[in-house]
Order: structure tokens, then C-alpha cells, then sequence
């Protein structure tokens, strides 16, 4: 059972950043890069660099995260990744910030909404990290257990 | 949802086409960038004296670009549906950009004392302001520039802008939201892939 819920999480995060690399990739990057700007957290140098590469960044780690290969470094990025989303908007709703999210492409207005979603996220990713670390220690036991 | 959204992104095409004398560039130009702001929003006025302008001296100067303009008075700012009438009623005679240059660049001071005409007053001729007062003046005449700022906010309602500045850009059958008072080479990048 928990296995099999671990499973669907881990499905269920891979969707989020497939969904989100696919959706910002499917626009000019920028657009993005204006999304990004317009928030004024990283600096303008650096904003075309993170906009042309976030996107595919996220693509990648979902792919990764639906395959389910080195599950054990994949979900503490993926962990990293929401819960650096998750603080962007806490700050950005903090500091008044009324214009688009950029979380899945253009037309999204950060909210409430949009904190609540994120944090759900880097609860989902937190588990599944646990989750991945868990399952390959008691599958080390079993097999210390069969050697025995 | 960007489904969803198109057809009222058609409406707002076809609305701007409803108001010529608050554009700029050529009417077939491939790009239409459509601009919902507030004469008292601080960001409008760094988006009108940074990319706006900069757009306006290069992508519509070079026939790429048109740009609507559309009123969007927020209701925390007491004075902006006021400075939005003076500028339509400049748009009148044709000096809608110059009036726009004024309120946006003295935006403090007209915002805390609500003097929009003294504002408006300090970038045209006498001779131009009195046309402007007898608009002002007229009811019938209010009556439509009232008419045209609110067409302009239920348009902006529907899309929804959600804050100001917001612009649209469409061409080459793609709309693209943008909001803030975003730097002009990002811009001009977005409307070379557009436009070609």
C-alpha cells in the first residue's frame, strides 16, 4: 500500500514539472524572461540564463522523476526546486507582488491559491524523498537478511 | 484556460480597432500591442517612459508594432478615472501621447492634490486647452469618454487583468499576456519572433 502511494506521488510530482517545463516552453522564452523580471528577485543579468534553462531544467527532473532512476538524488532536487518555488512566491505575496506567477506559463496571478498549491507540492516532494530513502534502506535490510 | 481566454483576447482586438485616435503606428502593422494602465500606477509610468518608449522610437517608428491604449483605472486611485478622461478628451485633438507624457511623469504631484487639469494644462497651449475644457465641458461629449473608459475596463475585466500595467501582444494568431513594467529588450525579442 505504501509502496503503491509512493508511487502515485512520485507520478503525481513528475506531472507537476512536466506539466510546468511544458508549459513554459511552449512560449517564447521571452516571455518567461519578463515574468521573471518583473518580479525582481535574481538579477537582470542573470534572468535570460534562468529563463532559457529553468524550463528545460524542470522538464528533465520530471522525466527523471517518472522514470523513477536514481530516485534517491532526483527527489531531493525535486524537493530543493518546490521548496525554492514555495519561498519565491511566499516572498513575492509578502512584498504586495500583484502580476503573474510564471509557474505554468503566462496568465496565472500569484495568490493565495498559488501558495497553498506550492506548498502541497513541497509536502508531496518531502515525502517522496523520505519515501525514496526509506525504501532503499529496508530493501538493504532485506538483502543483509537473505546474505544472513 | 488559454483556450478559454482567446476569443475575449478577439474581443479586445476588435474593441481596439473601436478606438483609433488612442493608438499609435501602422494599422496593419504584424504586431498590436494592446496596453491596459492607470495614470496613477508608478509601474505604468516606468513602463510608458521605458519600453513604451523605446517601442514606440523603433519597432512602431519601423511599422512592426501598433500599440492600443487602454484605460484602466483601479479603484484605490481616486484620481486616475479623472486623468484617464483628460487624456481620452486630448486624444480628441490629437495629443494623447503628450498629455499621457505629463500625467505619467507628474503622477505624484496631480495624485495628491487631484489637480489633473493643471497637469494636463502644463503640456498644451492655451489655445489647445481651451479645446480640451469645452470637451470636458460638454456632457454629451463626457458622456461618451466615460463610456469608452468603462468599455475599457469590462474588456480589461474580462480578459482579466488582474493588475497594471498589463499589456497584450498578439500577431501572427498568438496572444501573449505580459504584465509589469518589463525591460524593452525582452520586448523587442518577443515582437521579432512574432513578426517574423
Amino acid at each position: 500500500m505504501r509502496r503503491a502511494l509512493y508511487i502515485v506521488a512520485r507520478l503525481a510530482l513528475a506531472g507537476v514539472f512536466l506539466w510546468s517545463g511544458i508549459a513554459k516552453l511552449r512560449d517564447p522564452w521571452m516571455l518567461f524572461a519578463m515574468e521573471i523580471e518583473n518580479m525582481r528577485v535574481i538579477p537582470a543579468a542573470a534572468v535570460e540564463f534562468v529563463a532559457r534553462t529553468l524550463p528545460g531544467f524542470e522538464l528533465v527532473l520530471g522525466l527523471a522523476l517518472l522514470s523513477g532512476v536514481w530516485a534517491r538524488y532526483v527527489s531531493p532536487a525535486a524537493t530543493v526546486v518546490a521548496t525554492g518555488f514555495f519561498s519565491l512566491v511566499t516572498l513575492l505575496y509578502l512584498r504586495g507582488f500583484q502580476g503573474d506567477c510564471g509557474c505554468f506559463g503566462p496568465g496565472e496571478q500569484l495568490g493565495p491559491k498559488t501558495l497553498a498549491r506550492d506548498f502541497i507540492f513541497v509536502l508531496i516532494s518531502i515525502w517522496v524523498t523520505w519515501e525514496a530513502f526509506r525504501q532503499r534502506a529496508a530493501a538493504k535490510r532485506n538483502r543483509l537478511r537473505l546474505v544472513q | 484556460m488559454r483556450l478559454l481566454l482567446l476569443p475575449l483576447l478577439f474581443t479586445a482586438a476588435l474593441s481596439a480597432m473601436d478606438a483609433p485616435d488612442k493608438a499609435v503606428g501602422a494599422p496593419n502593422a504584424p504586431v498590436t500591442l494592446e496596453v491596459f494602465s492607470d495614470f496613477q500606477c508608478p509601474h505604468c509610468a516606468l513602463l510608458h517612459f521605458g519600453a513604451l518608449k523605446d517601442a514606440l522610437n523603433d519597432c512602431v517608428a519601423s511599422g512592426k508594432v501598433r500599440i492600443v491604449y487602454h484605460d484602466f483605472p483601479l479603484p484605490q486611485h481616486p484620481f486616475a478615472r479623472k486623468a484617464a478622461q483628460w487624456a481620452s478628451a486630448a486624444a480628441r485633438i490629437g495629443r494623447y501621447e503628450r498629455v499621457c507624457d505629463g500625467l505619467f511623469r507628474n503622477q505624484n504631484t496631480w495624485g495628491m492634490t487631484g489637480d489633473v487639469e493643471g497637469a494636463v494644462a502644463a503640456e498644451l497651449s492655451p489655445a489647445e486647452m481651451v479645446k480640451l475644457r469645452k470637451i470636458i465641458a460638454d456632457p454629451k461629449a463626457l458622456a461618451e469618454i466615460n463610456r469608452q473608459i468603462d468599455a475599457d475596463l469590462a474588456l480589461g475585466n474580462k480578459i482579466p487583468v488582474a493588475s497594471t500595467p498589463t499589456m497584450i501582444m498578439s500577431g501572427n494568431g498568438r496572444r501573449y499576456p505580459i504584465t509589469g513594467d518589463v525591460r524593452y529588450d525582452f520586448l523587442k525579442q518577443l515582437v521579432d519572433r512574432i513578426a517574423r
